[in-house]
């Protein structure tokens, strides 16, 4: 044969596999409001950048007639491709293929980009739709989720690992994502859950649809398995673009440097915050003063909402944002906010990104349901976080400090390089209504008018204690700065933090108190 | 935009005597109100169904006496009361199904 005939036979053989689960499955695909898989790998890279590896690879069960079955590419598309000029590697699941279930060579085929993109320390990009294990392919099936799951977990800090849930991912399948750094749904369309609606209908009795169950929006506001919630798959991709944006390739890197931008006018930091601190406002507004373009990319932005995360830049550097969100429960720290303030921070540590912590909160969430989901394990989460954490890490104080918060929220104890405070702040152990009635009880209590005396009391300690001049007198505060100087600072900080070097004590590694 | 002032809500939360004005979760309001627990009454720690119920309304029971076996997740497992006291009601019977939480049998303290 020629060779002109083998390259037809070459191109043939590509256009049959191209085609995945054929026309009717993509039919079916495409009826349920999903891209194919194909056109989600074109979508996030640039355009013609996707080489695809392993296109010829074939499963090899036997039982159960799978001997007569051809599954191309085994139900997953794997490969390279550039974002932005950078290079990432990509799998996704092809859902028309044998419903995108995980056999072995399957299996392998994801195994194999991993260790690419391990190797040449690259991000990795997941897209996960799929039915879940290949039944037929018994045990061998589990052997590859757990060879995925390794990778994933000795990847993890040392690449970002993005994972994409653009169908079903259930089972076993959901603890790919979970290890992940972080992990993008689409209303409708991502379903994640452990055991499906039948299982808990039959062993429970409990009816519930899948999307009530672990839909995308279940996993954005009350699960926080999610970091970003989108309402097409089109948006998904923006996100994820616009996530790679601002982060670096490995932890071997720093994130790239943009040129600066000043924020937005209209975020007049002086006028955001009202000087009561029983008042809301949103702290994002804040953060949104003082990053460049006023551009905040929030993460878990509808879950624990009395926390806030997420990536802005200062003058053109990528920072890790953590505020309290005085919009929200008061801003407290609860279960769910310290989760998600932990890990984040860890995140950040791990890719050699600053932090900025804006503080205002009036400290924990009081509850018996809090107490007893362990609030004590997951709000020291926090402090490990940050103590353990050696990026540079800035703290400014904005209203509230009050107690176990103050400490928790990157204090100067936990080894904070700079902790700022506003003129507003109020660094106490406590709030002065709480203050007053434990310190000034028999005063109040045997006074002749006590709500006056309480009045009286609580106004005396607020002047002398709810203000940011006791810590600063101590040099726990290194500045108290004017709202208006704050990105000044900020810059300041962290220009002078570039070669920070801070060791901590050869170990393994911690026990944090997950 | 910024976020304008009117939009903020005028419901309180209250930490350490102080109460703030601030905006409540969904999850924060669904929150589930704590129960003292009663080991007067034998429930379901898990749905299932009941094999055999080995006593009778009336009879005396010993702490860590097993009063009910029930099938659940594929295993058979034994419920024990965890006092020493009399049957006072029962609610299921072989064969019955049953989902997590329910009380299948209500012992008296044995007054001393």
């Amino acid at each position: 044969m020629a060779l002109n005939n083998k390259i037809e036979e070459l191109k043939k053989r590509k256009e049959q596999i191209e085609k995945g689960g054929g026309d009717k499955a993509i039919e079916k695909q495409l009826a349920m409001g999903k891209m194919t898989a194909r056109e989600r790998v074109d979508a996030i890279v640039d355009e013609n950048s996707f080489q695809e590896y392993d296109m010829f690879v074939q499963h090899d069960a036997r039982d159960f007639d799978m001997d007569k079955m051809t599954l191309h590419g085994d139900g997953v598309i794997t490969g390279t491709g550039m974002v932005n000029k950078r290079p990432v590697s990509i799998f996704a699941q092809d859902f028309t293929v044998a419903g995108g279930s995980l056999g072995s060579m399957h299996a392998r085929k994801i195994t194999k980009i991993m260790d690419h993109a391990l190797k040449m320390h690259m991000p990795l990009i997941g897209i996960n739709d799929s039915g879940g294990a290949r039944i037929q392919e018994g045990v061998n099936s589990l052997a590859g989720y757990g060879d995925i799951f390794f990778r994933n977990t000795i990847s993890s800090g040392v690449i970002p690992q993005i994972s994409v849930i653009l169908g079903p991912c259930a089972g076993g399948a959901v603890y790919s994502p979970a290890l992940t750094d972080f992990v993008f749904v689409v209303d409708k369309i991502s379903k994640m859950f452990i055991t499906g609606p039948e299982v808990i209908k039959t062993v429970i009795g409990e009816e519930i649809s899948m999307e009530d169950l672990g839909g995308a929006r279940v996993h954005s506001e009350i699960t926080g398995n999610a970091h970003f919630f989108a309402g097409s798959e089109a948006e998904c991709f923006e996100q994820i673009k616009k996530l790679l944006g601002f982060i670096p390739w490995s932890n071997t890197e720093k994130a790239q440097k943009l040129e600066p931008k000043d924020p937005d006018k209209r975020y007049r930091i002086d006028r955001i915050m009202p000087s009561d601190p029983k008042q809301p406002y949103d702290v994002r507004d804040v953060i949104r003063a003082v990053v460049d373009g006023s551009d905040f990319f929030e993460v878990q932005e509808l879950w624990a909402a009395n926390a806030v995360i997420g990536f802005g830049r200062i003058h053109g550097e990528t920072v890790g944002f953590v505020a309290n969100q005085p919009l929200v429960l008061a801003g407290v720290l609860d279960v769910d906010s310290s989760d998600k303030i932990a890990r984040f921070i860890r995140y950040c540590d791990a890719f050699n990104i600053p932090l900025v912590t804006f503080v205002d909160l009036p400290g924990y969430l009081p509850g018996i349901d809090q107490e007893h989901a362990g609030v004590i394990r997951h709000g020291a989460k926090i402090l490990y976080a940050y103590s353990e954490a050696t990026v540079p890490k800035i703290s400014v104080i904005l209203r509230k400090a009050y107690g176990g918060g103050y400490i928790a929220m990157n204090s100067r104890h936990l080894r904070a390089d700079y902790v700022f405070a506003w003129p507003s702040a109020e660094i106490a152990v406590m709030g002065p209504e709480g203050a007053a009635n434990i310190i000034f009880r028999k005063e109040i209590q045997s006074a002749d008018d006590p709500e006056k005396m309480r009045a009286l009391k609580v106004n005396e300690y607020k002047d002398k204690f709810a203000n940011p001049y006791v810590a600063a007198s101590r040099g726990y505060v290194d500045a108290v700065i004017e709202p208006l100087e704050t990105r000044k600072l900020l810059v300041h900080a962290l220009s002078v933090s570039v070669n920070k070097v801070q060791q901590i004590p050869h170990k393994k590694h911690g026990i944090p108190p997950f | 935009m910024m976020t304008k002032k009117n939009q903020y809500p005028a419901t309180a939360l209250v930490v350490d005597d102080s109460t703030y004005n601030t905006l409540l979760t969904e999850k924060y309001l669904r929150r589930k109100k704590w129960q003292q627990p009663d080991n007067r009454k034998i429930t379901a720690f898990l749905p299932g169904t009941v094999r055999e119920v080995l006593v009778k309304k009336g009879d005396a029971v010993k702490a860590e006496q097993t009063v009910i076996r029930f099938e659940a997740m594929k295993m058979v497992n034994n419920v024990q009361s965890s006092i020493n006291g009399r049957v006072k009601e029962i609610y299921v019977s072989a064969g019955d199904r049953f989902s997590k939480g329910f009380v299948l049998m209500e012992l008296e303290q044995e007054t001393a």
